[in-house]
């Protein structure tokens, strides 16, 4: 009998859809076992099971009328608790937003459920998802299902430890560094970034305007397709909504990736960098160029620009997004948020400016490349998830923050705003997941998980089930 | 950032900003600040005259 809760989104929508199975069975399955796991993994922030077993009953009842609401229908999803969500509590995973709730949905929560997909509650994040690594002071740390006491990575750290432990198959994230990228990365499933204002954020409690992305996350590159078939669209109530020509992103997995360019940074991502991380990425560049593709290495120093523009960018934002809230109710947050968010108080304009100016420069060197190849590749993460009181490494010979670890990668993506996608590639000897990036250029979304979706489709990785699940 | 911070000067600041300025509390945020300080530090190598800054701030160039 196949085991309900291991089944990627869109199959779980194919066999819904054909009355193979109830979606009471399929969100009763999943709601059963995240239930049995409890409280202790500490996914769930605010668990909604009880509307999700209702909202099933109505899907149910709606399809044996003949009215499907759309391509998922019936399915299961987490929400990062960023996302407002009408009637129900939106922590932004503070303290200081316990009470908060929402009048509306978040466009991304709405379109999700006006395609037919259930919300079977609210997940954990980083507080105000501001850090990588999963952690939190007040609604703790998600089990990361690959390894007990590993980082799940963050901020979108319940959709990732939700999504590999088959509490659902699928669910929204955001990404302003990173924070849909690492997790999947750590906890072995897959996600993109899409392009910056693709999906819109209205909603979505900000962190740093001009780098924050909505997006999804998921088992398969399948299943983000058919997310992103939904979630993409302009929206007049986010500024930097963009309108894009409309893809189907699902029918654009097909066509394989014989004679794509894949280029491969010399500087910048070989250090610091875990061996076997290394390791990994380098038998995937074999298997990408087994399938037709040409790997080839590319020259982009303006990657070493990384951390100071990300620094001088996000930590400004973020204080002007928080930081009056920071100088009232600090004392109620996580002391180590807090200072993060103070520390941006020291922040010059001139700076902020300089490291504005610097992306933009930035963001040009990474197009010019991507005139040279079709697709830019590097490891998700320098590191396979760390311990959580692990707050240095060592990669490489090279001592670096686990927060730096973590981000280092992913960033180049956000400040260049041009989708990536993440996928597991690999194992370390401790049986933890390894991530695969692929980026591509502006609205390029299509062809990057084209790509991630041929790769995936030639291996196994994905396919792992994690010991903890 | 402003170099060479002294701790009079970063306590001035804090409360300028309207920081708790409790002495126990600047004391563990003055090392967070002087690491932004370092990681920001290499923004001033980087050659960013020919992006005009109508450009670059605003976040829709």
């Amino acid at each position: 009998m196949t085991d309900i809760t291991s089944l990627p989104a869109s199959d779980l929508a194919g066999r819904i859809a054909a009355k193979e199975i109830s979606s009471t069975e399929a969100v009763g399955a999943f709601v059963a076992h995240a239930d049995a796991l409890g409280p202790e993994v500490r996914v769930f922030i605010t668990p909604t099971f009880e509307q999700a077993m209702a909202d099933a009953r109505t899907a149910d009842t709606e399809l044996a009328a003949g009215r499907p609401r759309g391509p998922l229908h019936g399915v299961p999803f987490g929400v990062k608790d960023i996302y407002w969500s009408a009637g129900i509590p939106t922590t932004s995973g503070s303290a200081l937003d316990a009470e908060f709730v929402p009048d509306e949905d978040a466009t991304a929560v709405r379109l999700l459920r006006e395609a037919g997909a259930i919300p079977v509650g609210k997940v954990n994040t980083v507080e105000f998802a501001f850090g990588p690594t999963g952690q939190n002071a007040t609604y703790g740390m998600p089990r990361n299902p690959w390894g007990e006491g590993r980082m799940p990575g963050g901020s979108s750290s319940g959709t990732g430890a939700g999504v590999a432990s088959g509490f659902f198959p699928m669910g929204l994230g955001s990404d302003t560094g990173g924070s849909i990228r690492i997790p999947s990365a750590l906890c072995g499933i897959s996600g993109i970034k899409p392009t910056f204002g693709l999906v819109s954020r209205y909603g979505v409690t900000p962190l740093s305007h001009s780098l924050d992305t909505a997006g999804p996350m998921a088992r398969t590159v399948e299943d983000l397709a058919l997310m992103l078939n939904v979630l993409a669209g302009p929206d007049e109530r986010d500024p930097v909504s963009i309108t894009a020509p409309r893809v189907d992103y699902v029918a654009s997995l097909q066509g394989g990736i014989g004679g794509l360019r894949v280029g491969v940074p010399v500087q910048y991502v070989w250090e610091p960098l875990d061996t076997d991380v290394a390791l990994a990425f380098e038998a995937a560049m074999r298997t990408l160029e087994g399938l037709g593709a040409q790997v080839m290495e590319i020259s982009l120093p303006e990657l070493e620009w990384t951390p100071p523009v990300a620094a001088g960018i996000t930590i400004a934002e973020a204080t002007m997004a928080h930081g009056a809230r920071v100088l009232e109710h600090g004392d109620r947050m996580d002391q180590v948020t807090r200072r993060r968010f103070e520390s941006g108080f020291f922040v010059p304009a001139t700076a902020y400016a300089k490291a504005q100016r610097a992306r933009v420069k930035y963001a040009r060197a990474v197009a010019q490349a991507l005139t040279r190849v079709d697709l830019i590749a590097m490891p998700t993460v320098a590191t396979p998830a760390p311990l959580a009181e692990q707050d240095m490494l060592t990669l490489g010979g090279v001592e670096i923050s686990s927060r730096e670890a973590l981000l280092r990668l992913t960033r180049v993506f956000n400040l260049a705003r041009m989708p990536s996608a993440s996928v597991p590639c690999g194992f370390s000897p401790d049986a933890l997941p390894i991530g695969l990036m692929l980026g591509g250029a502006r609205l390029d979304d299509a062809l990057v998980l084209r790509a991630v979706h041929t790769y995936q489709a030639a291996t196994d990785w994905h396919l792992r089930q994690p010991p903890l699940g | 950032m402003a170099p060479e911070l002294t701790p009079d000067a970063f306590s001035a600041w804090a409360r300028a900003v309207g920081l708790n300025a409790d002495p126990e509390h600047l004391e563990k945020l003055r090392p967070e600040v002087e690491a932004l300080a370092g990681r920001l530090a290499p923004l001033d190598a980087i050659p960013v005259d020919d992006i005009p800054i109508e450009q670059a701030v605003g976040g829709l160039e």
